[in-house]
């Protein structure tokens, strides 16, 4: 039986511990919006970190860890969990307006900051569930790009992606979830719906 | 610039991705297009608040029993190599 003991911790272990560890609980945040499942969302990461440990031999020092980190997860993700999650409320991606939210925004009225008041009443959990209804391969960049601050390059390496469909894919969820909060807000009685 | 290609910038401006010259030539679009201003100023403050919003950390209590299993696993892992 190997001992535990932090002094005789391999060299590989307190690497390990201290460069790639650090990002576990960013991993979970996404995880979750990813899985939209707490014990999902626990097991990937737990799958994610170990493998990454038992290839850490393969991680370049002084390159990007977190994003080497959330590439091993996002492949395990799609290759095991996508599958599996079931589907979302299906919305029709090709039936967005370019301007939607800003065009009815804009309609509430030329008082300021029309925006800053939807906002203001949406709460932090309405935005996730809204994020939870994209479908994955939009939801997955707007994660990546939103909540971790990874740019397009950085999605593209951890995707697999061209860059070109990074961006329209994020441009695309983007209006999706404008879409979507602006639904959700007239349905709860946040705003009031524009007379069309 | 016209309207067609200050707007075909927005997102790569608003993520930071835009080259300094794009950059500088939105920006003077901007100064003489209430149009595309307003756009502009309306996508920012959404971008900016879905991930304030998003950011916002949550507590987490069953982050630290998550951790010391994942550490245990490691240990396992390191045991297995011995
Ligand atoms: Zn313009």
């Amino acid at each position: 039986m190997a001992e535990s003991n932090s002094d005789k911790r391999s060299a590989k272990r307190k690497s390990f511990e201290s460069e790639a560890i650090p990002h576990m609980e960013a991993l979970l945040r996404t995880a979750l919006r990813m899985t939209r499942n707490q014990g999902d969302a626990e097991d990937l990461v737990q799958e994610a970190i170990v493998k990454a440990y038992r290839n850490w031999d393969k991680f370049e020092p002084g390159t990007n860890c977190r994003a080497w980190l959330f590439r091993i997860m996002t492949n395990i993700f799609i290759n095991e969990y996508r599958s599996k999650s079931r589907s979302p409320v299906s919305i029709d991606v090709d039936d967005i307006d370019e301007n939607y939210l800003y065009g009815q925004l804009a309609s509430l009225g030329p008082e300021n900051n029309p925006e800053r008041e939807l906002f203001n009443k949406i709460l932090d959990d309405d935005i996730k569930k809204t994020i939870d209804e994209l479908p994955d391969d939009f939801k997955m960049v707007v994660v990546l790009s939103f909540i971790e601050d990874f740019s397009y390059q950085e999605i593209a390496d951890i995707m697999d992606l061209q860059l070109g469909t990074v961006k329209s894919r994020l441009h695309r969820g983007r209006k999706l979830l404008q879409k979507q909060l602006y639904d959700y807000a007239v349905k709860n009685g946040y705003i009031k719906e524009r007379t069309r | 610039m016209n309207c067609q290609e200050a707007l075909s910038l927005l997102y790569d401006i608003i993520d930071k991705e835009a080259s300094e010259i794009d950059v500088a030539q939105v920006q003077e679009h901007l100064n003489r297009c209430r149009d595309c201003a307003g756009i502009y100023k309306i996508e920012e403050s959404i971008s900016r608040l879905i991930q304030e919003k998003l950011k916002h950390k949550e507590p987490t209590p069953c982050f630290d029993v998550l951790k010391s299993n994942v550490l245990q696993q490691l240990d396992d892992i390191d045991a297995e190599n011995c």
